[in-house]
């Protein structure tokens, strides 16, 4: 049938995210966070693979040594080998940052688009109540929904989501006001596309740009947060690795050997920065007004 | 049966915006009756209420912001204000769809175009055929609106404005509707391309035996498309009739003999082009008795006044005081 219209021309292809990639690969800093963050994703996942769980808790060793061939980041006041609790570690940092990230993105995401989309009453009530949630200060809250639940890594997960929900709403939310207005929305109506399936086809995709950029910079803060409540106690318990309470259990130790806080706050501060780089370089990318 | 001689029927419709203080009156009781297989015309400047009224026959005026006030909206003989929001959405797109004027924005960006043309099938896929029958479907409907079916995978973007307004009617055309809303369908196209879309439009309608309203302010478009015209100001239909009424000397409402007056005649010589004095009215204040008044050139007491009543002579209706009386109209 193809045959029917000589003047078919093969058109170039430029699709959307190729450009999107290339301004992202002219990007140097996030090229750097991207490499970054890949050599550290691979020494934590290679780390936690080849060194077992168990030597996090190997008393064995002399306390306070410093770094050596066979403990590379030394040791720690009761003798553990530091390399692998930064180690393992990271599994409980990471999982906190990504998963309070990803899991308050999507809900902030679909409360937001519902509230954008229909607007009116529904989306008063609700934005009411996330702007009583947002006057609450976020470290408050959290301490208050942990203290309420309970300690633990799962009521922090908990707590550090419904502080993240409310700005995440706010967001997505003037995101889809700006799409409702836009005439393709419009157009399905015309055909007969139910509210639920616009918002799920149309709207939502087309505010998923915004919405990458937020979770990534969302992703380092929530690390950084996960690193502070651990740190103040809220979340990871002794003798369960995780950076922030490794921090907080040796800090009394920072003149004698300061290795023990600077190798799990190394840690910290490059995973942040790294995926704060990328966070940037993906906003740069994405947002077509930075086009070069 | 004797209804359903008529595809869409609108009487009376009034339509309201309301916002916190004001409240604008963007249709004020507008007949007119679209007969199966015709075209309606609806002229008028930018915010007369063409497309207010073609967004009221849909039901798609803005959630709670716009609404009917008065009339009734019947399409082949049912009165869509007693459908449910879910029985609607199958009238949309099955009985009545709709072209936007932009195509540049009425398409998905991030949407393949025959995934754009597949969700109206799939919506209204009552048959249950089956996802290669509606691959087909679309490769069909492509093809129909002249674009080859390899080019079902791409993007809007990787189309050119011309192309993206085949798509839209595409879209709006899947599912074989009774009835075409095309709301200025060239207005953001270039004159070549204009007359192909329009073109397309004309032999689409006349395959599949569709009715369609047809709203614009080209009243080259509307002779050439049309076979009853509207001619809209300030919400209502100052004069209506069929195409030849409407452009043949005679009686005509002194706002269509200004929208005549202020196109370029070729034959005629004349060296200025006539425009109509003054602006609309504005539509949260409009003037009492005749809405055309502050800017008719034959303007008595009696138009500030009263409101002019409907006239009507075979079909073709005016609403001035000058015919109220009189046979003729006084021609200038």
């Amino acid at each position: 049938m193809t045959n029917q219209h000589p003047e078919t021309i093969k058109f170039k292809k430029v699709s959307q995210s190729r450009d999107i990639l290339r301004r992202f690969l002219k990007n140097r800093p996030a090229i750097g966070g991207m490499i970054i963050l890949c050599l550290l994703l691979i020494l934590f996942i290679g780390g936690c693979i080849l060194i077992p769980e168990q030597r996090c808790y190997d008393v064995s060793g002399t306390p306070f040594q410093g770094p050596s061939a066979e403990h590379w980041f030394g040791t720690d006041h009761i003798g553990r080998d530091v390399f692998a609790r930064v180690v393992h570690g990271s599994k409980i940092s990471m999982t906190i940052g990504i998963g309070s990230t990803v899991i308050s993105v999507a809900l902030g995401s679909l409360i937001g688009a519902v509230c954008g989309y229909f607007g009116g009453r529904v989306d008063n009530i609700i934005m009411r109540f996330f702007d009583i949630i947002m006057c609450i200060p976020g470290m408050l809250l959290i301490i208050a929904l942990v203290a309420a639940l309970g300690i633990g890594v799962g009521n922090l997960l908990i707590a550090m989501i419904v502080s993240m929900v409310p700005g995440t709403v706010r967001f997505v939310r003037s995101t889809v006001l700006n799409l409702t207005d836009m005439e393709y929305i419009q157009c399905a109506k015309t055909y007969g596309t139910g509210n639920f399936t616009i918002i799920v086809r149309h709207v939502l995709p087309n505010a998923l740009g915004p919405i990458i950029i937020l979770m990534a910079s969302n992703v380092a803060a929530a690390i950084m947060s996960a690193a502070s409540f651990s740190f103040l106690g809220f979340g990871v318990q002794p003798p369960t690795p995780e950076w922030g309470a490794m921090v907080a259990e040796s800090r009394q130790y920072m003149r004698q050997a300061p290795h023990l806080t600077i190798f799990p706050g190394l840690a910290i501060v490059i995973a942040a920065m790294s995926i704060n780089l990328i966070g940037d370089g993906l906003r740069d990318a994405l947002d077509p007004r930075l086009k070069d | 049966m004797a209804d359903k001689k008529f595809a869409l029927e609108i009487e009376d419709l009034y339509v309201e915006y309301v916002s916190d203080e004001t409240v604008v009156r963007a249709v004020n009781g507008v007949s007119f009756k679209l007969e199966k297989g015709k075209t309606v015309g609806l002229v008028g400047e930018t915010g007369a209420g063409k497309t207010t009224t073609a967004l009221a026959a849909m039901r798609l005026l803005p959630d709670r912001v716009g609404k009917m006030a008065g009339g009734s909206i019947r399409l082949m003989g049912d009165d869509i204000l007693a459908l449910s929001e879910k029985q609607m959405n199958m009238v949309r797109g099955e009985l009545i769809s709709m072209i936007f004027q932009d195509p540049m924005t009425a398409l998905n960006p991030i949407m393949t175009v025959g995934k754009q043309i597949e969700e109206s099938l799939k919506l209204h896929n009552s048959a249950g055929r089956s996802h290669e029958e509606l691959k087909k479907r679309v490769d069909e409907v492509l093809e129909l609106v002249g674009i080859p079916a390899s080019r079902r995978d791409e993007y809007p973007m990787q189309f050119s404005g011309g192309m993206k307004q085949r798509v839209v009617i595409a879209i709006a055309l899947a599912c074989s509707p009774d009835i075409l809303i095309a709301d200025e369908p060239t207005t953001a196209l270039d004159v070549t391309i204009q007359a192909q879309v329009l073109e397309l439009i004309k032999q689409m309608q006349q395959d599949m035996g569709m009715s369609m309203l047809m709203i614009t302010h080209d009243l080259g478009i509307v002779v050439r498309n049309c076979d009853e015209v509207g001619i809209m100001y300030a919400g209502q239909l100052v004069e209506y009739g069929t195409v030849e009424q409407i452009f043949s000397p005679g009686a005509h409402h002194p706002y269509t003999e200004g929208l005549f007056g202020s196109i370029p005649k070729l034959r005629s010589g004349q060296k200025r082009l006539v425009p109509i004095e003054g602006l609309m009215p504005d539509p949260t204040d409009l003037p009492q008795g005749c809405k055309f008044s502050p800017r008719c050139p034959h303007c008595s007491e009696r138009c500030r006044q009263q409101e002019p009543p409907e006239i009507e002579r075979d079909g073709h209706r005016l609403k001035c005081f000058l015919f109220s009386e009189e046979g003729t109209a006084s021609d200038q």
